[in-house]
């Protein structure tokens, strides 16, 4: 029942995972009813095909709230984990990562927690692809839930992030988009404070949304 | 990196800056930011409308503006603003009601939801920020709404402020300082009790210290040792000392801190302590303090200050006293103490001052041949110093009554001898650093230099008068207090004052009229208003827009439901709280409002070194202006009660 070329004898977290989330969404759900996850990740490193995740933070998003009770953050162990640039950034030198998870059990607890959910991030392609590959090389499945990027949002909804034509514009940063909605940023570059600063982003996104259209959000909204 | 914690502890360290949570135990922060819900919402968004039931979570607003709005008859105004800081849904939580106002965000907003059962607990056991909440709870009374305050776990505990009073006491603490060595009585142990005792009495100290040739201190024998042993016990009086000693002896070091030294006493329950040279008994004894000579030596100490007063010989030495009193008062509002309580210290010792300014005078009138005629007088302090709320030296307020002669002819010679001498104390008064009263409310103007009969006949007069000043000069005189003198001549006096307004209605209404004349300075969406003229633009008037129908409403209540036995302000409110049911409630929140305002002008004045009458409330912290609106509050709450129980009609 789960299409063609699956394994038979797949772990029952993973028939789980793949069972509850889809890319299937009623358009017409309403906001409050869907249940959304911020998500952060900090990695080794820029490239796709060859860094690994260091460390990963959810906040989940009910009823246009952060849950701060049901936050969980998962600091991943990476044998090869290499003191570069990143490292500067997000802090994580390699000696810190050695004390983490295996990734294959952050993988497991972070598909239990995802499960069925719409992940809520910024920049999260990026993140998606990482996470995407981890799920691939240890479970040989593909990363399944609905996205929202907030900085694809802030580029289509906010007068002052709209496509100008200019060949070199990027989606804008976290920090921009935080100063410019006058919200708090906290902790910067570690995987919970981001996930935790994308998700009150999103809600006063959304704010926005609600007050321009004098309505109350629907799936279709945010999920094309 | 451990980042388990990262976000609670943000929300906490956020929270922590607002009252009531920086009132709370910062771990009990911690862990109510581990179940927060965090919300933004925008400009234009409501969080709750009017009617919806509460939910689960009390909201702190951590960024942004909301406002409250009430819809009646189709008709929205706008009631109250809450801004950073503020607690939301606290009424409707409390209440298990329906919110009564529609919250709107006008400036995009950032609340942290906490869960109310949680935060509930941990109020219920901190005083400080239960306090703040029920104040915080009063801006319902401006919809009319009924207050239900928060009720604590266990009764009001004064542990925190002791804490306080203590460690004010610290600051200004000072070592022990052994007198000159041959002021210590000793003698051997076998030293007869009678000759022990023989000496004790002629040297007038409680106790003698039994030593050893070395000097070192062996025991003690005390007046009770004595009383308890031979003069109730069967030992005769010939008998050694060292029957009766106290042994061993507590010791304490020279140079140990005093305050140290009365709290060892307190513990060990005695009334001695001997000061030896390293603080042990195998050293030579140097000193015996008792408790009394150890609070005089404790310098930042009332009871030290009271002492030094009436040792005082000088006026200058007096002035100093005085400068010290405000030291000490700038210490102890520091420590939270409340205002109506050190008017209460500082009266106390502003009283024994006169006392000592009239001692001097009179003997300084007798020696220049001038004696005082021989009729009763008594000195009086009438208006602030009356009710004893002079806790700083802004100007004086006192009056002489003196008692009437055969005929006005003596009466006039006495009063000029009279005059002389309340010239001459009000001048030493001056030079003590008390301003000469703007309005004339001196002892020295002759109009408040009058016979028994006079003050008799004028208090009369001031029943039926309608001209404003007799009205002013009998407003003073309520709150007349005796300091010094013969007190059976204040006695009718005060009663007939009391009588004029009791009898008199119409008298009452006049008064009554004053306690609402002024309105607070906070209007009904809990804005501070600021004086818009004059000077102090920008600024309000704190002491007539709230010290003083505060004050002018529990005169008026006391003197009504005939509460006299106070003096002060905060004393009237007390006693009205306890005695008149129907007013208990009002009674004990006006008696904290006006704490809380007294504070605020007394801080204020010493910082500006002025009278402290204006306060800026942009220089005001958060804590201050929530205390100060609930203050106001509470102004605008007594003046309709007042308006409604004197008939006065509603404006």
């Amino acid at each position: 029942m789960f299409g063609w070329g699956r394994r038979k004898n797949e772990p029952e977290f993973v028939r789980n995972y793949c069972a509850s989330t889809g890319r299937k969404f009623d358009r017409k759900r309403s906001f409050g009813e869907i249940p959304f996850v911020a998500l952060d990740a900090e990695t080794t490193g820029f490239d796709i095909n060859k860094d690994r995740l260091l460390s990963i933070g959810i906040v989940p998003l009910n009823q246009g709230a952060l849950d701060v009770a049901n936050r969980q953050t998962w600091l991943v162990q990476q044998a090869a984990s290499p003191n570069n640039e990143a490292v500067k950034i997000h802090g994580i030198a390699p000696s810190e990562s050695a004390k983490g998870i295996p990734e294959a059990q952050v993988l497991e607890e972070l598909l239990a927690a995802i499960s069925g959910k719409v992940i809520v991030g910024h920049h999260i392609g990026f993140d998606a692809e990482i996470i995407g590959n981890g799920l691939r090389r240890n479970f040989g499945i593909k990363f399944r839930n609905r996205m929202i990027d907030t900085s694809m949002m802030a580029m289509r909804h906010l007068d002052a992030f709209h496509r100008t034509g200019y060949a070199n514009q990027r989606p804008p940063g976290l920090d921009e988009v935080c100063v410019h909605a006058g919200l708090p940023v906290l902790g910067r570059h570690t995987a919970s404070g981001d996930a935790f600063t994308t998700g009150q982003l999103f809600l006063w996104i959304c704010g926005r949304l609600r007050v321009r259209y004098g309505r109350q959000l629907v799936a279709g909204d945010l999920l094309k | 990196m451990d980042e388990t914690n990262l976000i609670p502890d943000r929300i906490a360290a956020t929270l922590r800056q607002f009252p009531p949570f920086s009132m709370l135990p910062p771990e009990t922060i911690t862990d109510l930011a581990q179940s927060a819900h965090v919300r933004v919402l925008v400009a234009g968004e409501t969080v709750w409308h009017q009617g919806d039931p509460p939910g689960e979570d009390l909201y702190v607003l951590v960024r942004g503006r909301i406002e409250y709005h009430i819809t009646n008859d189709e008709q929205t105004e706008m009631v109250a603003v809450r801004d950073e800081g503020d607690l939301l849904g606290l009424t409707p939580l409390l209440r298990s009601h329906p919110a009564r106002t529609t919250a709107k965000v006008v400036e995009d907003s950032v609340l942290y939801g906490l869960p109310w059962r949680g935060l509930q607990r941990l109020l219920s056991t901190s005083d400080d920020a239960r306090h703040y909440v029920n104040r915080h709870l009063f801006w319902t009374t401006r919809l009319g709404g009924e207050v239900n305050s928060l009720p604590a776990v266990e009764s009001e505990g004064i542990t925190s402020r002791a804490k306080n009073i203590l460690q004010a006491h610290l600051v200004g603490g000072r070592v022990i300082q052994p007198r000159s060595p041959d002021r210590l009585l000793t003698c051997t142990p076998e030293t007869s009790i009678h000759d022990a005792a023989r000496v004790m009495a002629r040297r007038r100290v409680p106790s003698v210290l039994v030593v050893d040739p070395a000097g070192h201190p062996l025991g003690i024998v005390t007046q009770s040792g004595i009383v308890k042993q031979v003069v109730a016990g069967e030992l005769p009086r010939e008998s050694p000392v060292k029957e009766v000693m106290a042994s061993p002896v507590i010791t304490v070091s020279a140079l140990s801190s005093a305050t140290a030294a009365i709290l060892l006493m307190l513990r060990e329950r005695i009334g001695q302590v001997c000061v030896t040279e390293d603080g042990t008994p195998d050293s030579p004894a140097l000193d015996v303090f008792t408790n009394k000579d150890l609070l005089a030596q404790s310098g930042h100490h009332p009871a030290g200050l009271l002492r030094e007063f009436r040792h005082a010989r000088t006026v200058a030495r007096l002035r100093e006293l005085c400068d010290e009193v405000e030291k000490i008062t700038g210490s102890y509002l520091d420590a939270g103490v409340s205002a109506i309580f050190l008017g209460q210290i500082c009266a106390e010792l502003y009283d024994e001052l006169i006392q000592r300014l009239l001692e001097l005078t009179t003997l300084e009138m007798k020696d220049t041949g001038v004696p005082l005629p021989s009729v009763p007088w008594a000195w009086i302090s009438v208006g602030s110093d009356g009710r004893r709320e002079q806790t700083l030296r802004t100007d004086m307020d006192n009056a002489l009554i003196f008692g009437a002669a055969e005929n006005a002819e003596e009466d006039e010679k006495n009063r000029h001898v009279f005059l002389q001498f309340t010239n001459a104390v009000v001048a030493k008064m001056v030079e003590c650093g008390f301003a000469r009263c703007q309005g004339g409310v001196m002892a020295s103007n002759p109009r408040w230099c009058q016979t028994d009969q006079e003050w008799l006949d004028e208090i009369k007069e001031i029943g039926t008068s309608t001209e404003p000043d007799p009205l002013f000069r009998g407003i003073v005189l309520y709150d007349m207090r005796f300091i010094s003198g013969d007190p059976t001549i204040v006695r009718p006096v005060r009663q007939a004052i009391i009588d004029s307004v009791r009898s008199n209605s119409w008298l009452q209404r006049r008064l009554a009229e004053l306690v609402v004349e002024t309105p607070p300075p906070l209007n009904f969406w809990g804005k501070f208003v600021v004086e818009n003229r004059g000077d102090h633009e920008g600024e309000f008037d704190l002491k007539g827009r709230a010290l003083a129908p505060l004050r002018d409403a529990g005169r008026l209540l006391a003197l009504k439901h005939n509460q006299l036995r106070r003096y002060s302000t905060g004393g009237r409110w007390e006693d009205i709280r306890r005695n008149v049911p129907a007013l208990e409630e009002m009674a004990k929140v006006a008696r904290e409002a006006y704490d809380v305002l007294l504070s605020l002008r007394l801080q204020t004045a010493i910082a500006r070194q002025n009278s402290g009458r204006f306060v800026d409330p942009s220089a005001l912290s958060k804590l201050e202006k929530a205390r100060l609106a609930h203050a106001f509050d509470v102004v605008r709450m007594v003046q309709t009660h007042v308006r409604l129980a004197f008939n006065l009609e509603s404006r």
